[in-house]
């Protein structure tokens, strides 16, 4: 969920950019939108309802988690014109490739888990399992494929926040960044209109 | 009735640019959030 802070330092930098440059924020055309609707509301309740995340059976989330996937590739794919979307469908697809080889879950190692849970009850995860009822299945790097792409990059200790992600995760925010940041570029028509001035 | 539809045609159209602005940010953040990694540890042990 903190990834979506990528959504907002990139509106931010983007509105300050349409401010400095005085222009307007302007949108982009996005094409097939409802693809990220149809991946976002399986997700939302496997994952982030309450009521339901616990009850679900692991092996349909993971068959929704592994469909939503590939929506939100088409997604990125069908919007290729815009170059902001270029590392999002590198880190769509490199996502997807980990946790295809892997089960179906985005592995993470048990290192990372102890670094994350340093106070975990003995018997809250267990190596083989799923990571409570997050994304994450806990794999020895050894058995993991393409560890290197896997969950296995965390926040610096002094953010105090427990997260663990991915080389794709990062590519991805890191296109959102930029198609917002894009969004307060000056205009031919501004920089004509202040040029007469 | 008509003079709410109405009203809320005419907010539309005043408000076209700050309704897409929006419009793209929540499916950025539906895309993040989809794609993206989930704090899996806050849900250990619930």
């Amino acid at each position: 969920m903190i990834l979506v802070f990528a959504v907002f330092i990139g509106l931010a930098a983007g509105l300050i950019r349409a401010w400095v440059n005085k222009t307007k924020f302007q949108v982009p055309e996005l094409h097939y939108p409802g693809l990220v609707i149809l991946a976002f509301v399986p997700q939302f309740i496997a994952f982030a309802l309450p009521a339901t995340r616990s009850s679900l059976p692991d092996s349909t989330v993971s068959a929704l988690f592994s469909f939503s996937q590939v929506f939100l590739l088409a997604f990125s794919i069908l919007n290729i014109r815009n170059k902001s979307f270029w590392p999002m469908i590198l880190g769509v697809f490199l996502n997807i490739l980990v946790i295809s080889l892997n089960g179906g879950w985005m592995p993470i190692s048990p290192e990372t888990v102890q670094k994350l849970l340093p106070n975990a009850p003995a018997g809250a995860w267990t190596i083989g399992s799923r990571l409570g009822n997050g994304k994450d299945i806990v794999l020895a790097r050894e058995a993991t494929k393409l560890w290197f792409f896997s969950d296995h990059l965390t926040l610096p200790d002094w953010v105090h926040y427990g997260l663990a992600f991915s080389i794709g995760d990062l590519l991805m925010s890191a296109g959102v960044i930029w198609l917002l940041w894009s969004m307060g570029r000056k205009t031919k028509s501004t920089s004509k209109e202040f040029s007469h001035e | 009735m008509h003079t709410l539809t109405s009203k809320a045609a005419c907010f539309a159209m005043q408000h076209a640019n700050t309704i897409r602005i929006v419009l793209v940010v929540m499916t950025l953040a539906m895309f993040i959030f989809a794609a993206g990694a989930a704090e899996a540890a806050g849900t250990v042990g619930r």
